[in-house]
């Protein structure tokens, strides 16, 4: 198990200013879980990794792993290895070498480094490549050969710098799948970087969302998408319509009257506040095309006029205007496919959508 | 009429560049062919007019009998001129070996860390190539007369290091502005230490570069001579200076000879270099 508490790190750019690249992260990975770290390029994410394999030394805070402290134990010491983003592959040396290197250098007998060379390779699926040098391989293969290599000296943690980013998008999906499979078999906790939340979403058992070096949300793929704990998580995780104003209760319903003037309906959870500025969002999938003006019980209704209608492969986008100029975006599922010519630039729509569906953010603080 | 006209001048341009690239490559090579043509020529007196093939002035070099008894046309002796190129395979062999390693070492230095005034380092670390050689000469030799050594072999060696090092360190820099840093990360990450990480992938990663510096070194420390000339004692002629000393008393056929083995010995070793660069990049 990793425990990172209070990681703290400063760098001093050229101009004389100070990045705080971490700021007191806590987090702890368990033995055998799937973690990813996401968040926009210069978020932070891959210099918490780095201080994890003992790249980045820390200002602050402490790492164990397994209940021993490594934060000041140099990167060859440490009971973790890297899946580097570029491959990192020894230009000079066989695939065969390549992967046994790490047993090499720690003095493992030959016979055994064989033996554990061609498990691995079996295991990434890279059977009889032992003598390719690294040039002579895809880049699919590459990522695998990094893969083998690092996994072979048998880490309790593997660390994932987006190594999927430079693979195209089929092989990307597909190797998704492979690591999470990978992963199982090998039972070992796997950290990964990665700025794609759709990549997050599909392989995470838990999601720590960063940015500006802040831990922003720890949570399952399902909590952070659906209960987003800020502005910044719901814009980064999926898409999402926000809508800024002041919160007031009517009746026994609660409301959000927008500074455009539109009023949004909701209804009360435990999670949800009844005054002052929010931001409320609503998924763009939560929106139904009513073609009916008849009320339907929990549910409410926003009118828009459409922009566009765009046919995304499965779904339909519609893009469109809520009286008071605010933009908003829904995905309508139309199997018949004849939503294109039915809903056009110009037409006006009515949107439905569940009152349990929009959640309640706090308002950004630094807007 | 128009594309007879097309084809006539693709055709001529193509016959322009041929004849320019012939003259191109006379204009360099001439000199060369010049020498080692008349190396072989039987003539003692005349140089310049053929008068049939002979390997006399290799045989003489070489402290071979010959046929022509005449002793002011050869080496004064054959002694003076193995120990001349003697002399130079030391002095080469020593310096390509002491500035290979502190250049290369320098480049590593300047290449990963970060420290106050590198730049102004890197302009010292290139100084002494820009400096004109005989203002290097001269100062060396001012410096060795006033600090008491006796020239010899050891300031030659000396001397030589002092700008060939600079030579290696450039070569290696190019090589290691090449090379991908993380692999060294990478290899720290797998559980290797630092020297085993420089051993097993920093070296062999710039193993190209650095014979390309020391194979740099060792021919312009053959052929040295205005430096070595200030610095040099009076036993330790090398052989730049020695042929030099010859032609102060006029030119002679031998040093054709000498010439042309040079040029020969040059081209070994560059095709060295060449073949482990090819090599490497396979």
């Amino acid at each position: 198990m990793i425990s990172i508490r209070n990681a703290c790190k400063r760098f001093n750019t050229p101009e004389g200013s100070v990045v705080h690249a971490l700021q007191s992260v806590s987090l702890e990975v368990g033995n055998t879980e799937f973690i990813t770290l996401l968040g926009p390029s210069g978020c932070g994410k891959t210099t918490l990794l780095r201080s994890v394999s003992g790249f980045e030394d820390l200002d602050e805070g402490v790492i164990d792993i397994d209940g021993q402290e490594m934060t000041h134990v140099p990167p060859n010491k440490r009971p973790v290895n890297t899946v580097f983003q570029n491959y990192a592959l020894f230009p000079h040396l066989s695939v065969g070498k390549n992967i046994g290197y790490g047993l090499e250098v720690t003095g493992c007998p030959p016979a055994e480094r064989n033996q554990r060379v061609g498990e691995v390779m079996e295991l990434v699926g890279l059977e009889g490549y032992e003598r390719r040098m690294p040039r002579q391989l895809s880049g699919g293969q590459q990522q695998r050969v990094a893969l083998a290599r690092a996994i072979v000296n048998r880490p309790r943690v593997l660390l994932l710098d987006e190594p999927l980013s430079a693979l195209d998008r089929k092989l990307r999906e597909s190797m998704q799948l492979e690591l999470k499979n990978i992963q199982h078999e090998l039972g070992i906790a796997f950290v990964f970087v990665t700025h794609d939340q759709q990549e997050a979403l599909t392989m995470s058992d838990r999601i720590v969302v960063i940015d500006q070096g802040a831990v922003q949300q720890i949570g399952s793929p399902t909590e952070v998408y659906d209960w987003p704990a800020s502005i910044f998580v719901a814009r980064f995780v999926g898409e999402g319509n926000l809508f800024e104003g002041e919160l007031y209760m009517d009746g026994v319903t609660l409301h959000l009257r927008t500074d455009q003037g539109v009023e949004v309906q909701l209804s009360e959870n435990d999670k949800s506040r009844r005054s002052g500025r929010a931001v409320v969002l609503i998924r763009p999938e939560d929106f139904q095309l009513d073609p009916t003006s008849e009320p339907i019980a929990d549910h409410a209704v926003l009118e828009a006029e459409v922009t566009q209608t765009i046919f995304v492969g499965t779904d339909f986008q519609i893009v469109a205007t809520i009286d008071g100029g605010l933009p908003i975006k829904a995905t309508i599922r139309d199997p018949s496919r004849t939503l294109a010519r039915e809903v056009q630039s110009g037409s006006r729509i009515r949107l439905r959508y569940r009152l349990d569906a929009p959640r309640v953010l706090p308002p950004d603080s630094s807007d | 009429m128009r594309e007879i006209f097309d084809r006539t001048m693709r055709r001529a341009s193509r016959h322009a560049l041929l004849v320019y690239s012939i003259l191109f490559f006379a204009f360099i090579y001439a000199p060369m062919m010049i020498i080692i043509v008349y190396s072989f020529n039987a003539n003692p007196v005349n140089m310049m007019s053929w008068s049939g093939f002979t390997f006399d002035w290799y045989r003489t070099i070489f402290g071979l009998g010959t046929k022509l008894t005449e002793q002011t046309m050869y080496v004064e002796s054959t002694e003076q001129l193995t120990n001349a190129v003697g002399h130079s395979l030391i002095v080469a062999l020593t310096t390509t070996t002491i500035s290979t390693v502190i250049g290369t070492l320098t480049a590593l230095a300047m290449a990963r860390f970060g420290f106050r005034l590198k730049t102004f380092y890197r302009v010292l670390v290139f100084m002494p190539m820009i400096i004109p050689d005989i203002v290097l000469g001269i100062a060396l030799l001012i410096y060795f007369v006033t600090i008491g050594v006796k020239l010899g072999l050891v300031t030659i060696i000396i001397g030589h290091c002092t700008f060939l090092a600079s030579y290696v360190f450039i070569v290696v820099s190019a090589r290691l502005a090449g090379m991908d840093q993380t692999c060294e990360e990478a290899s720290a990450d797998l559980g290797a230490s630092a020297y085993q990480t420089f051993r097993r992938v920093t070296l062999p990663l710039i193993l190209p570069g650095v014979i390309g510096g020391a194979l740099l070194a060792f021919i312009i420390s053959m052929d040295d001579l205005v430096i070595t000339y200030f610095i040099a004692g009076v036993d330790s002629t090398t052989l730049p200076v020695f042929i030099y000393g010859m032609l102060r008393r006029g030119i002679k056929p031998e040093i054709n000879a000498i010439a042309s083995l040079m040029i020969f010995f040059s081209l070994v070793i560059a095709s060295l270099g060449l073949w482990f660069r090819s090599r490497s990049s396979r």
